[in-house]
Parts: C-alpha cells; sequence; structure tokens
C-alpha cells in the first residue's frame, strides 16, 4: 500500500545526502575513470604485454571508428545531408580534441540531431549547446542531445526533465528558440570551462589516446593489405578464402582416402603390401609422406604463434619485425598450400599403386604374401618357443640341485648336534613322553624337551635323506624346511634360556600325538572317579587330636576363617562322620603328613604325582605348574617358580 | 523542534549483520515504544462513516477506492522500523507512524490545508468543439477549487470529521524533518501531539542505548 508521505509522522530521520551531492559524486567517479583510462593507456606504453593488447585494440577501434563514420556518413545522406559528411566530421574532430570527448559519443549525438534539424549549421550549433547543459549538469551528452532533438520537434518533456532550470511554463508555452537562447545563456562556456578543468584535461588526453589507437590500428590493416599484395580489404579476404578453400579440399581428399583405407590396419598393409610389389610407388608414398609432414609443420606453426594475431600485434611494436612476420606467414601459407598440393597430387600419383593396393584381389595376393611372411614368422616363434622348453628344463635341473645343496647344508647341521648310534627314536619318543607325566620340577622338563627335541631333528633328517634319495623337489623342500625348524628349536633349548611357557610351545609341536590313547584317559577318568568317592577316601592317618572335634561351623563362622587365611581340611571325627576342624592351625600343630611337624614320620623327601592324563602337553604344563606354585605356597617348596 | 540523527541507518545495518540479537531487540524496544500512539490514533477513528454516504460507496467511480471503513482506516495506521527511502532532500526518516490507507489519511487531513472548505470554481462555458460538454457551463477551476454546486460542501465535510477528532497541529512537536503546515491531522498527527514529544525522545534514547550496547559488544568480541 502506497503511502502518502503527508499522512506521516518522522520521528527520527538521517541525512544521507541529496542530488546535488549524488551529481559531485558522479563527476568525481567520473574524473577517475578518466584518469584510470588514461593510466590504463599509458601502462599500455610501458608494458610488452599490454603492447601487444594495445595493437589488437588499436585494429579494433579502427575498425568501430570506421563503421561509425560510415553510419554518420550514411545517416546524413538519407537526411539530404551527404555533402556536409566531410564538415560534419571534422566539426567532431575539433570538438573531440577540444573538450576531451569521445567521436564515439559525439557521432550519435550529431546523428540525432541532424535526423531532427536535417540542418547540419542548426545541427552543430545544437551539439554545441548540448556540450555546455551537460558538462554544467554533469550529463551524458547523448541523453541532452536527445532531449534538444525532441524538443526541436515540439516534445518539451525530455527537455523538461533534465532538470536545466527550463520552468515548466516555459516549456509549456516559450517556443525552442527561446528555450535555447535561454539554454545557452546559462550554460554558456561550460564545456570550455569543464575541458580545461582537470578531468577535462584527462579527458582530452584519452580522447588523444584513443585517436592515436585508430590511427595506428589503420595503419596495421593498410600494411597488412601492402604486403599481402591486396588492393584492397575485399581482395585480402578473396585470398584469404581461397587459402581456406584449398586447404579445406586438399583435407577433403585426405579424408577420403582414409575412409577408403577404413581402418589405419588396411592402410598400412596396403601400403606394405604396394612396396613390396610395385617399387614405382615407393616415389609417390615418399612424396606423400613428404607432403604430410610439410602440412603438419606447418599448421604446428600457425597453432603455436597465432600467427595472424601476432602480426597485429608486432605492427604495435616494430613495425620492421612486422614485415618480417607477414612475410613469414605469407612462406607459411604458402608452404601450407604447397604441402595440401603435394599431398593431392601424391594422392593422384599414387594411383596405381593405389589402386593396386585398394583392389580387392590384388589386395588378396598381396594378403596372401603377407600371411605366408607371418606364417614364417609362426615358425620362428615355434623354435623359439622349444628353445624355452629346453632352458626350463635346465633351470628345473638347477632348482633341483639348489635344493639338494641346501638340504646338505641343513644335514651338515644336523649331524653336528645328532649322534644317530645311541638312540632308538621311537623307543626314544615314548620314553620320553612317560617322562614327562612323572616331571617333578623344571630341570627336569627342559631335560626331556630337550631330548625329544633332538629326537625331532633325528625324524626330520632322516625323511630329508629319503626325499633326497627318491630326488622329490618338494619333499626336500618340506624336509629342510621342517629340519631346519626343528633344529631352531633345538638351538633355543640349548641355550637354556627358555622359559616354561616357550617349553610348554615346544612341547605341543613335538609331543608324539598317538600317546593319546583310550586307555589313558579310561584310567585318568577312573582315578579323577576314585578322587571324586568320599568313601573311598582312606583316612591319611589315625591322629591323636588334642581336642575333640568341634560341632559343625555355621557358615558365618566358615566365613570368617576364610579371611584368616585358614583351611579347613575335612576330618572325620571319631563317631565316622564328617566334620570341620574348629581350628585349622591346630590341626597343622599336629602335623601334616610329611610336614617338619608330620605325624609319624620325619621323611622330608617327597614325591608330587600329578594326576592329569597324558595328551595335550599345555594342560600338562599347566598343572606342573599349579602344583609347584601350591607347594610353594604351602610352604614345602623353595624353589621360586 | 526537528531531529536530525547520524549513523543509525550504518548502526542499523551493523547491527544486521554482527548482532542480529541486538537488532531485533531494537526493533523490539521501538515497536514498544510506538505501539501507544498508534493506540491512541486508533482511537480517533470514528465507528461508523462521518457522513452517511461515504460509507455506501460504489465499487467504481473516483470514490471507489476510497470508501469508508472503520477496520480498515484502523488497520492503516501503525508505526515501521525500518529506514525510508530518502526523501528530495536527502533525509531518511528511521521510525515513523503512518496512516497509510486512503479513507484513514482523507479522515486525517480533511480541512488541514482550507478549514472551511475549498472555494467554489465559478461557471464556464465550454467553447472548444470537441468536448462532450460542448456549450454548457460547468465548474472546472484549479486544484484549489470545489467544483461542487453545493458551495457549502467542503465545509460539511470537514465539520461532519470534526464531530470526532479535531485537527490537531504537530509542527510544534519534536520530530523529523522541517516543520511544515502538513504536520496536522485527526489521528496520528494528534496522537503525535498529545504525546508531547515523550515518544520522540523514547525512541532517540532508545537509539542511543542500542549504540552504546552494540559497541560493548564490539569491544566485548
Amino acid at each position: 500500500m502506497a503511502i502518502d508521505p503527508s499522512v506521516v509522522v518522522n520521528i527520527a530521520a538521517q541525512w544521507t545526502g541529496n542530488k546535488a551531492f549524488k551529481q559531485a559524486d558522479k563527476a568525481t567517479d567520473k574524473l577517475t575513470k578518466n584518469v584510470k583510462s588514461l593510466g590504463r593507456s599509458l601502462g599500455l606504453a610501458l608494458s610488452v604485454g599490454a603492447l601487444l593488447a594495445f595493437g589488437k585494440a588499436s585494429v579494433k577501434a579502427t575498425a568501430d571508428d570506421e563503421k561509425a563514420q560510415k553510419q554518420l556518413a550514411l545517416a546524413l545522406k538519407n537526411v539530404g545531408l551527404g555533402r556536409d559528411a566531410a564538415a560534419s566530421e571534422a566539426f567532431i574532430q575539433k570538438l573531440q580534441s577540444e573538450f576531451g570527448i569521445v567521436d564515439d559519443e559525439l557521432r550519435p549525438a550529431y546523428q540525432e540531431l541532424a535526423i531532427a534539424t536535417r540542418d547540419s549549421a542548426e545541427s552543430q550549433k545544437l551539439l554545441g549547446i548540448a556540450l555546455d547543459v551537460a558538462a554544467a549538469n554533469s550529463l551524458d551528452v547523448g541523453t541532452v542531445t536527445k532531449a534538444l532533438s525532441k524538443a526541436y520537434l515540439g516534445n518539451n518533456t525530455a527537455l523538461g526533465k533534465l532538470g536545466v532550470g527550463i520552468s515548466k511554463a516555459d516549456l509549456k508555452t516559450g517556443n525552442f528558440n527561446d528555450i535555447l537562447e535561454k539554454l545557452a545563456k546559462t550554460f554558456k562556456g561550460a564545456a570550455s570551462a569543464s575541458a580545461n578543468t582537470f578531468s577535462g584535461k584527462m579527458a582530452r588526453l584519452t580522447v588523444s589516446i584513443e585517436n592515436a589507437k585508430e590511427t595506428i590500428g589503420k595503419g596495421l590493416i593498410d600494411s597488412f593489405m601492402i604486403l599481402t599484395g591486396s588492393a584492397g580489404i575485399e581482395e585480402l579476404q578473396v585470398k584469404i578464402e581461397n587459402f581456406a578453400t584449398s586447404a579445406s579440399e586438399g583435407f577433403k581428399k585426405l579424408a577420403g582416402f582414409v575412409k577408403e583405407n577404413l581402418t589405419l590396419l588396411k592402410s598400412i598393409a596396403a601400403v606394405m603390401t604396394a612396396m613390396f610389389v610395385a617399387t614405382t610407388v615407393i616415389v609417390g608414398i615418399a612424396k606423400l609422406i613428404t607432403a604430410i609432414k610439410v602440412l603438419n609443420d606447418t599448421f604446428k606453426i600457425l597453432r603455436a604463434t597465432a600467427l595472424a594475431t601476432a602480426v597485429a600485434e608486432m605492427f604495435a611494436l616494430n613495425p620492421y619485425g612486422a614485415t618480417a612476420m607477414v612475410a613469414g606467414m605469407v612462406a607459411l601459407i604458402g608452404l601450407t598450400i604447397k604441402g595440401v598440393d603435394a599431398l593431392t597430387e601424391a594422392y593422384n600419383n599414387a594411383g596405381a599403386a593405389r589402386d593396386y593396393a585398394l583392389d580387392p584381389k590384388k589386395y588378396d595376393n598381396a594378403a596372401t604374401a603377407f600371411d605366408k611372411q607371418f606364417k614364417g614368422q609362426q615358425k620362428l616363434v615355434k623354435v623359439a618357443k622349444v628353445l624355452t622348453a629346453e632352458e626350463i628344463k635346465t633351470l628345473n635341473a638347477k632348482k633341483l640341485q639348489l635344493a639338494i645343496d641346501k638340504a646338505k647344508i641343513a644335514l651338515g647341521k644336523g649331524e653336528d648336534v645328532f649322534d644317530i648310534n645311541k638312540i632308538q627314536l621311537a623307543a626314544a619318543e615314548l620314553n620320553q613322553a612317560q617322562l614327562l607325566g612323572k616331571v617333578t620340577n623344571s630341570a627336569q622338563l627342559l631335560q626331556i624337551t630337550n631330548d625329544l627335541a633332538r629326537l625331532n631333528v633325528k625324524q626330520s633328517i632322516l625323511a630329508l635323506e629319503d626325499a633326497i634319495a627318491g630326488k622329490d623337489i618338494k619333499a626336500i623342500e618340506a624336509g629342510t624346511a621342517k629340519l631346519n625348524k626343528d633344529l631352531a628349536i633345538l638351538g633355543a633349548l640349548t641355550n637354556q634360556e627358555v622359559k616354561l611357557r616357550d617349553i610348554e610351545s615346544i612341547l605341543k609341536d613335538i609331543v608324539p600325538k598317538d600317546l593319546i590313547n583310550i586307555a589313558n584317559l579310561d584310567e585318568a577318568i577312573a582315578k579323577l572317579k576314585a578322587i571324586g568317592d568320599t568313601k573311598t577316601i582312606v583316612p591319611l592317618g589315625t591322629p591323636t587330636p588334642t581336642a575333640t572335634p568341634n560341632k559343625p561351623l555355621t557358615p558365618s563362622q566358615v566365613e570368617d576363617l576364610l579371611i584368616l587365611g585358614r583351611t579347613v581340611p575335612i576330618v572325620p571325627d571319631s563317631s565316622g562322620g564328617v566334620g570341620y576342624s574348629g581350628n585349622a592351625g591346630n590341626y597343622a600343630s599336629i602335623g601334616f603328613p610329611g610336614s617338619a611337624m608330620g605325624y609319624g614320620s620325619t621323611n622330608t623327601g617327597n614325591t608330587i604325582i600329578v594326576n592329569t592324563g597324558i595328551g595335550d602337553p599345555n594342560a600338562i604344563a599347566e598343572a606342573i605348574d599349579q602344583v609347584l606354585r601350591d607347594a610353594t605356597d604351602r610352604g614345602t617348596l623353595r624353589v621360586a617358580v | 523542534m526537528p531531529t536530525e540523527v547520524k549513523g543509525v541507518i550504518e548502526l542499523q545495518k551493523a547491527l544486521k549483520k554482527f548482532s542480529p540479537d541486538l537488532a531485533k531487540e531494537t526493533r523490539k524496544e521501538l515497536a514498544n515504544l510506538l505501539a501507544p500512539i498508534v493506540k491512541t490514533a486508533r482511537g480517533f477513528i470514528p465507528s461508523e462513516a462521518p457522513i452517511s454516504g461515504w460509507g455506501t460507496t460504489s465499487p467504481n467511480g473516483t470514490w471507489a477506492n476510497r470508501g469508508w471503513s472503520t477496520a480498515a482506516a484502523k488497520r492503516g495506521i501503525g508505526y515501521k522500523t525500518t529506514p525510508s527511502k530518502p526523501n528530495k532532500s536527502g533525509f531518511r526518516s528511521l521510525a515513523r507512524i503512518v496512516n497509510a490507507s486512503a479513507a484513514g489519511a482523507i479522515y486525517e487531513t480533511a480541512g488541514r490545508k482550507n478549514p472551511n472548505g475549498r472555494e467554489q470554481a465559478p461557471l464556464a462555458t465550454v467553447v472548444r468543439k470537441s468536448q462532450a460538454n460542448y456549450g454548457k457551463q460547468i465548474r472546472s477551476g484549479t486544484k484549489g477549487q470545489s467544483k461542487s454546486n453545493n458551495p457549502g460542501a467542503g465545509n460539511m465535510f470537514i465539520e461532519a470529521m470534526d464531530q470526532y477528532s479535531q485537527i490537531k497541529d504537530a509542527s510544534n512537536q519534536t520530530g523529523a524533518g522541517r516543520r511544515t503546515s502538513k504536520m496536522k491531522g485527526r489521528a496520528i498527527f494528534r496522537a503525535w501531539a498529545e504525546d508531547g514529544g515523550k515518544t520522540n525522545a523514547a525512541v532517540l534514547k532508545a537509539l542511543e542505548n542500542t549504540t552504546i550496547k552494540f559497541y560493548s559488544a564490539m569491544k566485548a568480541k
């Protein structure tokens, strides 16, 4: 909803600048742009890269300027002012240099006024006033001239909107001449004054640079035409188009040639065949190759230098250099044309060979010949394959020898550490396994393990000898590996730095698996059952208790005793029932069998039988370990475990 | 007395960018300050059409969009806390109370320029043949003249408005912009005049406080 500003209460306001200040800003911006523009133009003169761009811009500026000139001349001619075209152009140039406004702005303005007034003198007068009005009000020349031309034709609205101090009444009632007179009087000399300001001077310098660009650009085009021997731009265009056409034809022919051959392989095969069959074709092919090479090289150079652009740029830098470049370009164009022509000629001259190559019958013959040659090559390949088989055989023999050598080395090691004549392997292994079940300390365990390892080494040696005798490479390699492994185990054991855990893992590998049998297991289970059956428990003896066994303990009493760390053995009471010792310490004071205070015995030599069965070495080792630890905890063993 | 502030637009931009919460808070504070004025102004709007015919306006013709509607007139009175577009002198108001509806604006301003109505335009004969009323006598006149054949039409209309609310001059109150005769009216200007500048001072104080808060917040960051 639009709000009428007259029904608004403004509470707080901020001044943000009015139109006059904006115009001032605009003027300042214009000055800045002019300075920047001049800076850019001067920069062009100082940097090589910019100079190249300047050359291009010059050619473009010339083209644009020429176009604008022609447009103005045409417009003047259309309104019957054709004969004043030169004078008008001169007037525009004069204004341009005098007021620092580029002709690109002046020409359309002048054209608009000329169309409206159809009078050169009037147009020039109006343009002069328009420049003053524009300079005084920081307006665009085009906008002012448009308003003036409309006003000249009776429409003063646009002039009123310019805000140049003409009252509505004057605009409504006054005639154009009065308005114009008023404008001329009001803004007289504004354009000159503006041109003499710093900004104006900058603008004039910029105009000079722009003019220089156009002049240089014109020179470039003219020079190019002279160097290419063209009388005019049209002729130059024709030459370029002719070049393009001839090049295009050449490519078409080349493409046609390739297409007819369908595939690169076929083309090469055809050419190769032709080379074998028709010696005269070689010359044609050589020409063809040369032509392609020339063409290729030429285009490479053209692509690399972007020559047409480079020449234009060179003119801005160094006309002499540019001349050389143009000469080079012409030469290259010549070479290209020559290349295309040579290609075409080679293609045409290769007629017989080409036809021969492309003739299906002849091609088939050639292909047959080629096949023959190919088959010969296949034979060679087969011979090569036979030789390779021999080599493989030799290689296998070498491999075998190498394996045997390695095995011998391993055997040598084995002989060093083992005396074969003293041990009956199977019996020894069995014996060692049985001993394992009776081991009481780590020293015994280590000794047994050592023996087992030795037995293993001997077994590996025998297996390896068998493999060597059978000349089985895989078996030899496997046997060697096993022997080396066994030797490594033995080496580890003989260092005597082996921990029980390590021995356990070794045992796991070396204990014969056939020792785990059902009979042993049944025996172990029977023993376990006997232990678990309380009725079969035989009293350790008949102790002489110092006190009558107490009544069964309450759970809390048991707990208290457990906290105190006392064991609570099961003791049969006098009546034959099973009760609990009220104080294990008291019971212990009577003596455990075998202890220093043992009842009825002072024997200190102990034999601990661990009923774990035979089989899993890990379980055996753990059981042994546990027994030793328990003994240590009880104080009956002082060897650190 | 005109009040001009500096930097509030920039402050509002900065608030929006760096402290949106404070910006929101400021807007809310200004709204709270302006809402009572709006409420008072709406209270000056009559609950029925000031003159009977105004309430039954046909949908066509000059008065089609100017027909009386109490609801629309009340709804049209409001406030804005966003900066306005600059006027021709380059000022932008930072907060304002508006009377946006057509009927409300008429009610607000009728009789502001001519308290007794415009003078009646004299009768003139149409002499251009192309005119429809060629040869007849009509009252064309200027913008400042009434075309009604009733010489007291304007006066009657204004008196009808005055029955509900009298025009009050707010140009002697503090506020933004140049003091003009246009700062008179029956609703918003009356409310503003009766406020006596308290809201204006509160708004400026609020803006000042916001500035202080903003700088403090920025320093803290």
